[in-house]
């Protein structure tokens, strides 16, 4: 290529970029889709403030020394020490982090709250961090965010002490996923004074031990949510369920036989309960981001210590190289749900730093930017869970018979790592939001997608302002590619489709699926790229470069698929050549086995995950 | 109640040690607040309580010691003094108490704790130095403390399972066994309020002292891991009176 031409790409780049100014994009949902990677940051581990760096070590040091000596105690069900161990936690301000200061909290940023349940979870008992959740998140979220004044001092203070614990009560019989198709109701009765409660709902986390309960349920036909003392007459709780993992935690079904609540415990406003119910989840997705990647984490930690000990054919297991694959990729999984999730809260908090605290609108803005961010919440709720199933997979594998004997520590692993797929919104459901949320970002233009549509198909290589020697020139090369790919993809299917892509599940799911591993490219990338020079980046290296290897092979896969299913039966070939010319172009030919092996022996000097 | 915790910084446990011309090499190491202080912190911090006392921090270490103030502070003492010294490995605990004693004489302190040794040197000499350059009282292993109307009672150990309680004089410095309580853990809100806490820094050149540590150090290596056997060879009645010799007076079975 010429130097005239670079030139003049150059410029172009550069006449597009003013136009679309696309750094100021910073802090808005999706914006990693058409940010090009030399105007893109993320916020990451490597990022968190001396303030932070405290927190995270106060909650790992109550995690190691406090629970991590009683786990076995909550193997199963153990209320007494579930809730000792909770009350500790409220005194020490785990509990208050979303709930603001005048009713006991410290309403401190979401990357904190995601710090305190990351570092907490090296108590390793999956148990206690779901009951947590459950009270941090979905139990105290709608409250902060639609309770009026004296709902909030007569709750949050409780909660934040950890004197109450909440729950949320949205799933029924017949509304599962389908969450509003729920068959509770509510009507009020003739003094005006309650509001009386038909209706059961099932599945319900801390439901047996919950003081509190933030339920859902039909006034004639306004979907309305309510908040229901345990002391509400009619409110009945079933018995606890017997479940395949995480059980020291409690799981039940709540029953209202006519439950009279009081109106004035009405949450919201008549009708408002799918935005409560929703907005409630969205926090919850990237916050499981966060407590499944620390899992995967100490997974790693779990399978080495085994296998380390372990001899067959006289050596250590570690030393075979089939192990060393599991140990490269659980090390590559870890670092990708580690990246999604931090990237996510650094781009919220970083939106929501910019609101006035003091305004009547604060909660109803942020609140917006939360749910502007639900494409990212829904890819680190699928990375995160998706990274900790296979690592737990790998770890039982790397057991070999003693993983499948429950004396030993990964059979627990596996059974309690299966219900971060389902709930929080089932990875299907999450792949329908991230599906649709592209779509829908694309035809509201609440980002610049369409022009980038447009510049890519002109364009489908831009250069970047990155000097040539880079030492990722050639992944930064195959993430552009990428976008453009997926760019194209979204373009096809909107031709194609129409607003109707969202019930074309089998091109739906392929492009969620790219949009994530996209995604996993471009955050992993720019944590990498950002850092100083020195061991860590060193270190990192490998990893970023190999999830990067991965992601692009499953990307190119999905568009293998998608694309017979899209184009006319007479295009079809012409468009995959041309894609496969682009790609082959690249000649992107990385050494995966190298790069696996390097990982692997960093591995083996830190004895467990070693990015942070 | 004035109460001051002497507190260092040193090398976790599971740090990775390597050695290169006698020198530890310090980049590598995860560096963490010496445990056995955090027990002196916590009865500091008790005894706050009870008295509505003050609580001073005091370290001596270079710019990364920042950290055990932090951690200190956000655990509730009030304030601290970080005397700042990069090499402090190379000095003798005489010359670490010169340093510290010069710089809190006229804090006019009641009462200055110290863990019972630090993880890494172990020497274990600190507090008891201290209480002698500055006239206080001393007492060492000091399991219990019981203060009313400032007297000062404490519990101590002695040999073989036996405790003493005595009575000391204030002012006092007293090193506190390991495990006499249950060192809190930081609360979030404790961590935020450090930022609002003062910190007295100054560099221990600024005091002016002439030190002399008295001694060199040769050598430093990592302790050999290896277990030993020996083989006792003879006649059956040899091995035997050999080997009831080593148990009686080698291994000393009694
Ligand atoms: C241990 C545990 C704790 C829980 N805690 C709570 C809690 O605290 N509060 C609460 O309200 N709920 C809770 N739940 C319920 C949980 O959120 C639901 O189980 C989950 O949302 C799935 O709903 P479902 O079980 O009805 O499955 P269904 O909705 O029936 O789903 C069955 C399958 O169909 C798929 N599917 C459904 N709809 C679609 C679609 N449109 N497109 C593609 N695929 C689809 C799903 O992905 C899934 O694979 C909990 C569940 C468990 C097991």
């Amino acid at each position: 290529m010429s130097q005239d031409v670079e030139i003049k790409e150059n410029k172009t780049l550069d006449e597009f970029t003013k136009l679309q100014d696309l750094s100021s994009l910073e802090g808005l949902g999706g914006s990693f889709l058409v940010c090009p990677l030399d105007q893109y940051n993320v916020f990451s581990k490597e990022n968190f403030s001396e303030e932070q760096k405290m927190f995270a070590s106060t909650a790992q040091d109550f995690a190691v020394n406090r629970i991590k000596p009683v786990n076995d105690q909550l193997k199963k069900l153990n209320k007494d020490l579930s809730l000792e161990l909770f009350k500790e936690a409220g005194d020490l301000g785990f509990l208050g982090i979303d709930i603001p200061e005048q009713y006991g909290g410290m309403e401190l940023d979401k990357t904190t709250a995601a710090i305190v349940v990351d570092y907490l979870s090296a108590c390793e008992c999956p148990s206690f961090m779901v009951t947590l959740s459950a009270h941090t998140g979905i139990g105290i979220l709608p409250i902060v965010w639609y309770g009026n004044e004296d709902q909030k001092k007569k709750y949050l203070t409780k909660f934040a002490t950890g004197e109450w614990m909440g729950c949320y009560a949205l799933t029924e019989p017949n509304a599962g996923s389908d969450a509003l198709a729920g068959e509770t109701t509510a009507y009020l009765n003739d003094e005006g004074t309650h509001y009386i409660l038909n209706g059961q709902k099932i599945y319900i986390t801390n439901g047996s031990w919950a003081e509190v309960c933030i339920t859902f349920a039909k006034v004639g036909d306004k979907y309305t949510s309510f908040i229901v003392d345990k002391t509400c007459e009619g409110f009945v709780i079933g018995a606890e369920e017997k479940k395949m993992g995480i059980k020291g935690s409690s799981t039940v079904t709540l029953y209202f036989e006519n439950c009279k609540v009081p109106v004035e415990n009405m949450l919201g406003k008549l009708g408002q309960g799918g935005a409560i119910a929703f907005n409630s989840l969205y926090a919850g997705r990237y916050k499981l981001g966060i407590t499944t990647a620390a899992g995967a984490k100490y997974t790693i930690k779990c399978a080495y210590d085994f296998a380390l000990e372990r001899k067959q054919f006289s050596r250590s297991i570690t030393e075979f190289d089939m192990l060393k694959n599991k140990f490269a990729q659980m090390v590559v999984r870890t670092f990708e749900a580690y990246t999604v999730s931090y990237a996510t809260t650094g781009s919220i908090d970083f939106s929501i730093s910019k609101l006035d605290k003091n305004s009547d609108d604060y909660y109803e803005k942020m609140q917006k930017i939360i749910e502007d961010h639900a494409i990212e919440a829904s890819i680190a709720k699928i990375v995160g869970s998706v990274s900790l199933a296979e690592n737990a997979d790998d770890g039982v594998q790397i057991f070999g018979g003693a993983g499948f004997i429950e004396e030993y520590p990964a059979a627990q692993i596996y059974r309690d790592e299966r219900i971060n797929r389902i709930f929080e919104g089932t990875n299907e459901i999450n792949k329908l939001i991230i599906g649709g949320t592209f779509l829908k970002k694309a035809i509201l233009e609440e980002l610049p997608i369409r022009d980038q549509i447009y510049h890519r198909m002109e364009d489908y290589l831009p250069a970047l302002t990155f000097s040539g020697d880079h030492e990722l020139s050639s992944e930064i090369s195959v993430i552009e590619l990428s976008r453009s790919l997926m760019l194209d993809m979204l373009h096809r299917l909107i031709l194609k489709y129409g607003q109707d892509l969202k019930n074309e599940q089998w091109a739906l799911e392929p492009l969620a699926d790219i949009v994530v591993c996209f995604s996993v490219m471009q955050m992993g990338f720019a944590r990498y790229n950002q850092l100083p020079d020195g061991e860590h980046k060193k270190r990192m290296n490998c990893v970023v470069k190999y999830s990067i290897y991965r992601n692009f092979n499953i990307l190119k896969e999905r568009i293998n698929m998608l694309v017979p299913y899209i184009c006319a039966n007479s295009e079809v070939g012409d468009v995959m050549d041309s894609i496969n010319q682009r790609i082959n172009d690249l000649k992107y030919i990385p050494d995966a086995i190298a790069l696996k092996k390097s990982i692997c022996e960093e591995l083996y000097k830190h004895g467990k995950y070693y990015l942070g | 109640m004035k109460i001051c915790v002497l507190m260092k910084q040193v090398a976790s446990e599971d740090s990775p040690l390597s050695i290169s011309n006698n020198i530890i090499d310090k980049a590598s190491l995860n560096l963490v607040t010496n445990e056995p202080d955090s027990y002196a912190l916590e009865e500091a911090l008790l005894i706050k309580e009870k008295t509505n006392g003050e609580v001073t921090i005091c370290t001596l270490g270079p710019e990364s010691s920042q950290q055990v103030i932090k951690d200190g502070l956000a655990k509730g003492a009030d304030k601290a003094i970080h005397i700042i010294c990069d090499n402090t490995e190379t000095m003798s605990s005489l010359d670490i108490a010169k340093i510290i004693t010069k710089k809190i004489q006229n804090e006019n302190f009641d009462l200055i704790f110290s863990g019972l040794q630090s993880n890494d040197y172990g020497f274990a000499q600190l507090g008891i130095i201290i209480s002698e350059l500055l006239d206080y009282s001393n007492a060492c292993l000091v399991m219990g403390t019981e203060i009313n109307e400032n007297k000062l009672k404490i519990k101590k150990e002695l040999e073989n399972g036996w405790f003493q309680w005595s009575e000391l004089k204030l002012p006092a410095s007293l090193s506190i066994q390991s495990g006499i309580n249950q060192p809190r853990y930081a609360t979030l809100k404790g961590i935020m309020s450090v930022k609002n806490k003062p910190v007295d820094k100054i560099d221990f050149s600024e005091l002016g002292l002439s030190l002399n540590a008295g001694y060199t150090i040769d050598e430093i290596s990592i302790p050999q891991k290896s277990k030993q056997t020996q083989m006792i060879e003879g006649e059956v009645d040899d091995i035997v009176s050999q080997l009831t010799d080593i148990l009686k007076n080698k291994i000393k079975v009694s």
